[in-house]
């Protein structure tokens, strides 16, 4: 609950700080990204400060290069 | 233009050594000895004509499209919707690499220095200066690169010269045992970290000052930066052995452990661990910078300041949620993340020149056509 509280209350400060700007001149693009990048870095926060265990993006590049590794016969082992 | 900064040649001659330095002063011997066993040496000599080529691909696909950064010069080369795609691959890459560069730090300093300090804190604080560092733009950043790099280069050359009372040549022994498909392997390694893992340079060229010889320079500087590493990973071999060099992640602050001068000159390792957090660190900031220029690029902004600090709380989260433990990242990074580093340093950017070419020769014959006709 406290990181709740804590990640909340600075990711607040950090859109005061940019966002009122932003919405005055009418920027829309600017304020979809800063959003979407505010809430994801947020909730990536919150995550990381509880330890919750959460898939890795790494696996994606195992996915990916998996096959490759196989087809060079195993070069890593 | 997003940066208004400009940097010399010089600058970013030595933001690229910095780069190439970066975390893999301390992670690379054991990297290459793991592949290749006391013959590390060997295939680490034998990566450099590839690694030059790399980087040499690399400024070649800067030609294609000068005074645009990596990301709008994917753009300009493989069209909107690809360039798009390409882009947010690169953006990926760049956001996962700095945020392995910060884990890479926090373990580091978890395990060796700081073993009571939980991880998350010092994720905060380096976080904290990257934010920072990114604030007062690129100018700024390289002007600091120019101030810490002879200390740092300094005190890697101190180190080699304090270890070498204690080479022993016969660890290399014997030579050419490990085989040729390990050297290659490490051959492949040396190419992949060291050489591939420049590619924010391409980030930055755009507003570096345009010199005669300014390619030649940059190909003699990541020869430098690289031998440099092979020093390293020689004397690591010829002091620690083969085995324990492969067993030690970091294996050159074990071997900065060793040195011991007439009783006298001894315990330098926090020294040589504050200078692997000042390489790193560049390695880290450069890699976030390109991460949230790049972002502004690919999104069109008209300012990336806005969003620096969002953007640093997602390396903080990635940097954590990317592996469990350090094993983890670990197997990947000696596994898949070669080929990774290869995809986006060399493969996507032979594409590109493929794509020029070709579109060089096609537009090339309409207008022979045309003159025809």
């Amino acid at each position: 609950m406290t990181t709740y509280i804590a990640v909340g209350v600075i990711a607040v400060i950090i859109a005061a700080i940019y966002l009122p700007e932003q919405i005055r001149l009418r920027r829309m693009k600017e304020i979809m990204v800063f959003s979407l990048y505010l809430l994801s870095g947020s909730a990536m926060s919150v995550i990381a400060i509880d330890l919750e265990s959460v898939p890795s993006p790494l696996e994606f590049i195992v996915w990916i290069y998996e096959p490759v590794n196989q087809m060079l016969g195993g070069l890593f082992k | 233009m997003l940066e208004p900064g400009r940097i010399s040649v010089r600058q970013l001659i030595v933001v690229m050594l910095l780069i190439q330095i970066g975390d893999m002063i301390l992670v690379y011997p054991s990297l290459i000895a793991g592949a290749a066993q006391q013959d590390a040496w060997l295939a680490s000599l034998i990566g450099i004509p590839f690694g030059l080529f790399t980087v040499w691909i690399m400024l070649q696909l800067y030609k294609q499209a000068p005074g645009l950064t990596l990301i709008e010069g994917l753009g300009k080369i493989f069209g909107k919707w690809m360039g798009a795609i390409l882009g947010l691959w690169y953006l990926f890459y760049f956001m996962v690499m700095a945020a392995i560069i910060v884990r890479e730090a926090g373990d580091f300093l978890t395990t060796q220095i700081l073993p009571e300090t939980p991880i998350r804190v010092i994720h905060l604080i380096l976080v904290v200066v990257l934010v920072w560092g990114i604030k007062y733009g690129l100018e700024s950043l390289s002007r600091t690169g120019e101030l810490l790099i002879p200390i740092v280069v300094m005190f890697i050359a101190f180190q080699v010269i304090c270890l070498l009372p204690q080479i022993e040549v016969a660890r290399l022994e014997p030579v050419f045992a490990s085989g040729a498909k390990n050297i290659a392997a490490g051959a492949t390694l040396a190419v992949a970290y060291p050489f591939g893992e420049l590619l924010p340079v391409l980030m930055l060229i755009p507003y570096a000052l345009n010199r005669p010889h300014r390619t030649r320079d940059l190909l003699v500087t990541a020869l430098i930066g690289f031998l440099m590493l092979t020093m390293i990973v020689t004397v690591a071999l010829m002091v620690l052995g083969p085995f324990f060099t492969q067993h030690n992640i970091y294996a050159s602050f074990i071997l900065s452990q060793r040195i011991s001068i007439g009783n006298f000159l001894e315990r330098i390792e926090s020294v040589m661990a504050t200078i692997w957090i000042i390489s790193t660190y560049f390695k880290a900031v450069i890699y976030f910078y390109c991460f949230v220029l790049g972002s502004a690029q690919l999104f069109a902004l008209r300012s990336y300041r806005p969003i620096i600090m969002p953007s640093g709380m997602i390396i903080f989260g990635m940097a954590i949620i990317l592996a469990p433990t350090l094993t983890y990242y670990q197997a990947i990074v000696s596994k898949y993340w070669v080929y990774w580093d290869l995809t986006c340093a060399l493969v996507i950017p032979l594409c590109g020149l493929l794509v020029c070419y070709v579109r060089k020769r096609w537009s090339g014959q309409k207008l022979g056509e045309n003159t025809y006709n």
